[in-house]
């Protein structure tokens, strides 16, 4: 199996998005804070019109953020099953290309591929929702 | 009192010895007169007493006329008994006269008839009033002399003492000059000195002043520096803006060519070259945004250079006017010690040639002072001359007045007269006594005395002036016999008051003149002699 998938950096790591589920890549919305928000959700922004949950994707990763460091792209996805998809931004630090991956490759439910040499976590975007 | 044993004073009176007969030499003298032949040395026509000697000469000629008119006349008249008379008067009265006693002559000549009497008494009167004058004339021209001499020493001992300033004010200028001389050569040698360091200051503040003008230049390039790296401080701080905006629009089209690429790949194969054109933009965007951080980088560098560079410049901006500040300060000290050097100069040439003149002008002096201290000794020696003239003139006087003491008149000047009131004094009174009152009424009588027919010393009395150097010898006077003394031996002779020329006292050893007379008693025997000298320092207060 294989597809395109947009990579990109969420502190030192390197994730995989699939690329049929981004939308669009933009610089960093202007977020609205919500009050008791939980930790994966960082807050609103607006997109086309319309009010967009923005996460972190570090922090819904579990991966190691940089300290200090604001995420500067907003990748805006849809997640969760289908058929109830939803539309939400995601934070990252920076979005790096599109490419093909050849997911065979990748150890089955590793969740892991090599990019040139380089490890990539693929991000899960359908149980994405489930685990916020 | 007096020796004969020097005769100092020279030119007497007619040459009369002492004891001779005065008579004949008056005689003698009037027909001197008479001839103009009178000489009484060579000073005394030569000195100024011209007019006296002449009023005497003329008197004395006319009297002698007119006496022998007279005599032709009475000759003529006289009977042979009146005649015998009248020879005897006259006679008398000639005797008289020949001795000098123009009083005793006057007496004598009373007996005379009419016609002979008033002519022998005026002829007697007219010789008495010129003999008066005569004596009058000797004492005025002694004291003139004297004054001449008084002035003559003062002036000659004045004009040594000038003579002797003027040697030592010579001298004086001579060192000076010669100081003056020195001071010029010195003054020179420091003008060339100064000339020198002249130069050598004008040479220094040539390079000081090229050393301002080249640090100037220096600090003004600095300035163009600093101005230049601000310059490139602000360009460089546009280029960094610049670059931001580059920054970003090569994110933006990072971002535009990933959501391309996104298109693409949603779009299947057909998007497939699309997406190959959204990644050669990608990778384009990013080669930008590499180039963009090397380049920030190095403008970074670059800026930070001209930062440094600034620091430095300015820095070296301050040095640079420090040390410009510094030349300043010695180009302003070097041209302050060249004015001063100029002043000195200046003041050595004004010094040099002052003293230069200074040194003509003493040379000058100099010999001037030299003609002057030849004048002054000149003078110095006419002045002796004429104070030795003055006294040969003041002898000149005292022969005049032993010429006129040689008469007897009734005037208080005739020292035989005063001899003949003396005597008369003496009689009946104590000898002693008396002649110590006569002696002091006068000033110019050096001793008084009387002495016996055996010829001893009854009786002496010193003026109050001789008092002290005679006392002494005055007593050993006592124990001589006076009667070889010769105003004793002339009084004796002559019968009447006699003059002794000048010669040295045997009492203060000075020149007097001694007038003596015989004194005889009742039975016109000889008693003694009385007598005085006259010092003849004081001869001119005679009848003062």
């Amino acid at each position: 199996m294989s597809g395109a998938h947009l990579l990109v950096r969420v502190g030192e790591t390197t994730a995989a998005l699939p690329a049929a589920a981004v939308r669009r890549v933009v610089r960093s919305l202007r977020l609205h804070p919500l009050p008791g928000a939980g930790e994966g959700l960082l807050g609103l922004a607006e997109f086309a019109g319309e009010p967009l949950a923005v996460l972190d994707l570090a922090r819904l990763m579990g991966a190691a953020g940089v300290a200090g460091a604001s995420p500067a792209v907003t990748v805006v996805t849809w997640i969760g099953p289908a058929g109830d998809r939803e539309l939400v931004g995601l934070a990252v630090d920076e979005a790096l290309e599109v490419a093909e991956l050849d997911l065979g490759a990748a150890a089955a439910g590793a969740g892991e591929v090599l990019v040139a040499e380089r490890p990539v976590r693929l991000v899960d975007l359908e149980r994405l929702g489930e685990e916020a | 009192m007096a020796t004969s044993v020097e005769r100092t004073t020279s030119g007497n009176t007619g040459g009369s010895a002492p004891g001779a007969p005065v008579g004949p030499a008056v005689l003698a003298l009037l027909i001197a007169w008479a001839t103009g032949a009178w000489l009484v040395g060579g000073a005394a026509r030569e000195a100024a007493l011209p007019a006296a000697t002449w009023i005497l000469h003329g008197t004395a000629l006319a009297a002698a006329v007119a006496l022998a008119l007279a005599l032709a006349r009475s000759a003529r008249r006289a009977s042979a008994a009146a005649a015998a008379a009248r020879r005897a008067a006259l006679g008398a009265a000639f005797r008289e006269l020949g001795a000098g006693d123009l009083t005793r002559a006057s007496a004598a000549g009373r007996g005379l008839p009419d016609e002979l009497g008033p002519v022998l008494e005026r002829a007697l009167e007219g010789i008495g009033g010129r003999v008066e004058r005569l004596q009058e004339s000797s004492l005025a021209v002694a004291g003139a002399a004297e004054g001449v001499d008084r002035t003559a020493s003062s002036l000659a001992a004045g004009a040594a003492q000038q003579a002797a300033a003027a040697g030592e004010v010579t001298a004086a200028m001579e060192e000076l000059a010669r100081t003056a001389a020195e001071i010029a050569e010195h003054a020179e040698s420091q003008n060339r000195m100064v000339a020198q360091a002249e130069a050598d200051g004008a040479a220094g503040a040539e390079a000081v002043g090229e050393a301002v003008a080249g640090i100037g230049a220096v600090e003004a390039r600095i300035g163009d520096v600093t101005s230049r790296a601000d310059t490139l401080g602000s360009r460089s701080r546009e280029i960094f803006r610049v670059l931001e905006l580059i920054s970003d629009i090569a994110q933006e089209t990072h971002l535009l060519s990933l959501n391309a690429a996104l298109e693409a790949a949603a779009a299947g194969d057909r998007g497939r070259r699309f997406a190959v054109v959204a990644g050669e933009v990608r990778v384009l965007a990013e080669r930008v945004r590499d180039s963009v951080a090397t380049v920030r980088s190095q403008v970074e560098e670059f800026a930070s250079a001209i930062r440094a560079t600034v620091v430095a410049t300015e820095e070296g901006g301050k040095e640079v006017t420090r040390v410009l500040d510094e030349a300043r300060a010695a180009s302003a000290a070097l041209e302050a010690l060249r004015g001063a050097l100029g002043e000195s100069s200046g003041a050595a040439r004004q010094i040099s040639s002052v003293t230069r003149q200074q040194t003509a002008a003493s040379e000058e002096v100099v010999s001037t002072l030299r003609e002057l201290h030849q004048v002054v000794e000149r003078m110095s020696r006419d002045l002796t001359q004429l104070s030795g003239t003055a006294g040969r003139l003041r002898d000149v006087g005292l022969d005049l007045q032993l010429l006129a003491q040689a008469f007897r008149l009734d005037s208080p000047r005739s020292l035989k007269r005063m001899v003949d009131a003396w005597s008369a004094r003496l009689d009946g009174a104590d000898a002693g006594e008396m002649l110590g009152e006569l002696v002091g009424a006068t000033r110019f009588v050096e001793a008084g005395y009387l002495v016996d027919a055996g010829g001893r010393l009854v009786a002496i009395r010193l003026g109050e002036a001789f008092a002290a150097s005679a006392a002494a010898t005055a007593e050993e006077l006592r124990r001589l016999d006076l009667r070889e003394r010769p105003w004793y031996r002339a009084a004796v002779d002559a019968g009447r008051a006699v003059v002794i020329p000048p010669e040295r006292s045997l009492l203060s050893g000075e020149q007097v003149l001694t007038v003596a007379l015989p004194r005889r008693g009742a039975d016109g025997e000889l008693s003694g002699v009385v007598g005085f000298d006259v010092n003849l320092r004081h001869w001119t207060e005679i009848g003062a």
